[in-house]
């Protein structure tokens, strides 16, 4: 973060891509060129796609989506064409650790999650049953499986 | 729709995709002085390297570029002779969300760039060695190695 004559410039950096704000485009322009000149650089424009997340800017404001990412995630775990469901866990159902043949692949499992958490960045209603689904990274059984692919029908509900 | 992306150079190297993208990445790393070929030492241990690939896509799902990386078999390494400490730039997510909310809440608008080949920007420390790239083999030279002047991906 830089204050200038003008005001301010901000830059985020995630170790190759950047974002670059601020309250006035003469700065921001200024700082692009000296990027430019100083490394190999991309200029892309207006922010549109950041770690997976897209950015649509309007006058009214900004929204951030994870559409894509999600469509992405679903065709990799084979759930693309799969009926969606409005509440991301069964109503009820108690999850406990030892109960339920284990899962055979393990890293599938926590690869799903994984995803999923990601995912909260903006489906904050995912939040609460990602959370009950993570309880059992170490050792899942079908029961948090079946619990996990819930959440991705739940997740395609509305995509 | 999902391309099936390469495991190693052998299956690679019969797409013409892949090739192209290969000579590009072994380009910039020799336009960017990132090694020199050097005979091996007698008492010197070198790490190896592999090719990775990657398919990129653009938010609307079609294909953006084939992307490679040369990557260096980091793991190799041992902590406190071939490397110390390890540092890496990493954003928080919430920080990012701070940005683009301050950004929406100001009306400021928002750009974006990237960096074509970090890694060439970093000088490296220690002394390291490391095999020729698979596929890439100095055939007048097969038993030099290379040199490492600058950080590659995966080096710690």
């Amino acid at each position: 973060m830089k204050k200038t004559d003008h005001g301010i410039v901000v830059i985020v950096i995630y170790v190759d891509d950047l974002i670059i704000t601020g309250d006035n485009d003469v700065d921001i322009f200024d700082l692009k060129k000296l990027l430019k000149q100083k490394f190999e650089m991309k200029d892309l424009g207006e922010l549109r796609y950041f770690l997976g997340i897209e950015v649509i800017q309007s006058p009214k404001g900004m929204w951030l989506l994870q559409r894509q990412y999600a469509l992405n995630k679903l065709s990799e775990y084979g759930m693309t064409g799969c009926k969606p469901i409005s509440i991301p866990l069964e109503q009820n159902v108690k999850l406990n650790a030892d109960e339920g043949d284990l899962v055979e692949d393990t890293t599938m499992y926590k690869r799903i999650v994984g995803s999923l958490i990601y995912m909260i960045v903006t489906r904050l209603d995912l939040s609460y049953a990602v959370g009950v689904v993570s309880q059992f990274m170490q050792t899942p059984r079908k029961p948090h499986l079946d619990a996990v692919r819930r959440i991705l029908k739940y997740v395609s509900h509305g995509l | 729709m999902q391309e099936v992306e390469p495991t190693c150079f052998e299956q690679a190297a019969k797409n013409p995709k892949w090739d192209n993208a290969m000579d590009e990445e072994m380009a910039a790393l020799d336009a960017n002085a990132t090694w020199e070929l050097v005979v091996l030492l007698k008492d010197k241990k070198t790490i190896g390297c592999k090719w990775v690939y990657k398919v990129k896509h653009n938010a609307d799902g079609s294909v953006s570029i084939y992307k490679t990386r040369l990557v260096a078999k980091g793991y190799a390494q041992t902590y406190g002779i071939e490397y110390e400490e390890t540092y890496s730039l990493i954003t928080k997510m919430t920080t990012v969300r701070l940005i683009i909310a301050m950004a929406a809440t100001k009306g400021w608008s928002l750009h974006q760039m990237d960096v074509k080949n970090v890694f060439l920007h970093g000088d490296l420390q220690d002394e390291m060695y490391m095999e020729q790239p698979p596929g890439y083999v100095d055939q007048t030279h097969l038993n030099l190695v290379y040199r490492l002047k600058k950080v590659l991906y995966n080096l710690k």
